[in-house]
């Protein structure tokens, strides 16, 4: 019988700390997030996310098509910078300050900032084809880090475009 | 009664392959519904209700387990109930989930019905002429379960007589059953061998064997194959061209009622029911003629 009582003592410690670990919050508490007022002396960052080529290449379902809006996600519109924001810290901010659905996977948190970006607006990695997916672009050109990784500046323009060919039709 | 059972083999075959095929294929809640409720009902038939309640608790764990895992790692959906660590978990994974739990479930139940209707033998009869080798494994392997089973039952009651259970401590008893189950496990690898030893010894899987199996193929037997066989060709077109589709991201697909959807569903319906209806039509005739008597 102790040996029940230990057994059942050990689970239950586990799913105490599992569910300690994880954080609940309903919808309105995730989106109730304010952008930063534009000031004179605080850093800029202009932002769009734009999957117009998915729309038209023919390959999305319907209720996908639906949700996508012509493949204008989000219009180019300036945002604050907060101090040493990454692409994809940006990204997760605006996105949940305009209530756009957006999954990743990867810990961006870690020393290698290893995020990636698998879905916005419904529209996830694969849909269009075997090399589709989501890319971003700094000032119209590809980097060569992740956007974990990616440290942006004042006045930078960032564009999450969605490529269908391994982002081969961005390069220039 | 058992009418079902005496069906010709190849025509059970043919019904089982394609109401497997369309409860696996097909994303059509309803029609998943269907196959999942014709399935349970056919079971309960086999069985007499007793080994279906047995193994309800089964079935409901693995659906909740099914339906509470897809939301966990599936974040796609236009409806989110709450955020798990800045992750949305949306109404559309968690009935995605269901439908998934739906689907194993018709599906292990029919298996479960195709094993207590199609015996070893009728394997044996269907491909002894295409391939005796391919019958013989096919039969071994659907023997296996049911053997494992009756020796961990022996194997249990021998260790219970050498007193090994006789501990309070659930924690033991659960390690016990296990080395139990490894030592059937070990006892039927040695068996397997020494079986097919035996089996080729007796001629099994030379092609020159013949079995014998007295069946002929009678109208009823053509019926059940050409219901089969039509509903199982309709429901594929259906789903070729969309009347059966259904997406679940990023929101639900609408379910419309149109003279397509009916046909497919009533198709499908019969299909699911057939052996049930089988059986009920022919005990409703017994009773008919004991009354005559």
């Amino acid at each position: 019988m102790k040996k029940d009582l230990l057994v059942v003592f050990f689970v239950v410690l586990a799913v105490a700390v599992l569910i300690m670990g994880t954080e609940f919050q309903s919808v309105e508490e995730y989106y109730l997030t304010h952008a930063d007022e534009i000031t004179e002396d605080s850093d800029t960052v202009y932002f769009s996310i734009n999957c117009e080529n998915a729309v038209s290449s023919g390959k999305l379902s319907e209720s996908q098509l639906k949700e996508l809006n012509n493949g204008e996600i989000l219009k180019e519109k300036e945002y604050v910078l907060l101090d040493g924001e990454s692409v994809f810290d940006m990204l997760k901010r605006v996105c949940r300050f305009e209530k756009i659905h957006m999954e990743y996977q990867g810990a961006d948190k870690n020393i290698y900032n290893s995020a990636y970006v698998q879905g916005i607006n419904y529209l996830y990695e694969f849909d269009c084809g075997e090399t589709s997916g989501w890319i971003f672009l700094v000032n119209g050109k590809q980097t060569d880090t992740s956007c974990g990784k990616y440290k942006l500046q004042d006045g930078d323009k960032v564009e999450w475009v969605y490529s269908l060919d391994a982002g081969k039709e961005f390069l220039k | 009664m058992n009418r079902f059972l005496k069906t010709h083999p190849v025509s059970m075959l043919v019904y089982f392959i394609s109401v497997i095929g369309i409860s696996m294929v097909c994303k059509s809640p309803i029609i998943q519904l269907i196959s999942l409720f014709g399935a349970a009902s056919y079971a309960v038939w086999l069985t007499k209700g007793r080994e279906f309640l047995s193994q309800l608790a089964f079935f409901v764990t693995l659906f909740l387990l099914i339906s509470v895992t897809n939301p966990l790692f599936v974040h796609n959906g236009k409806t989110p109930l709450f955020f798990m660590n800045g992750n949305p978990v949306t109404l559309e994974a968690v009935i995605c989930g269901m439908s998934i739990a739906v689907v194993i479930i018709s599906v292990i139940l029919w298996f479960s019905c195709m094993t207590r209707v199609m015996t070893s033998d009728k394997f044996y009869f269907i491909f002894s002429r295409i391939s005796p080798k391919l019958a013989l494994v096919f039969s071994m392997a659907l023997n296996f379960i049911p053997k494992l089973k009756k020796s961990y039952k022996d194997t249990e009651k021998a260790h219970k007589t050498l007193g090994i259970y006789s501990t309070d401590s659930r924690v033991d008893r659960l390690k016990l059953k296990l080395k139990t189950m490894s030592s059937v496990v070990s006892q039927s690898a040695e068996n397997s061998i020494e079986t097919s030893a035996s089996m080729n010894a007796r001629g099994y899987g030379d092609k020159k064997r013949t079995s014998c199996f007295v069946k002929k193929f009678t109208a009823f037997d053509f019926f059940v194959m050409v219901i089969s066989l039509a509903v199982f060709t309709a429901e594929i077109i259906f789903m070729l061209n969309k009347t059966l589709a259904f997406e679940f991201y990023p929101t639900f697909s609408k379910i419309t009622i149109e003279i397509n959807g009916v046909i497919a569903y009533s198709g499908c319906f019969v299909l699911c029911f057939l052996p049930v209806i089988i059986e009920i039509t022919e005990s409703l005739k017994w009773k008919y003629f004991v009354s005559k008597i």
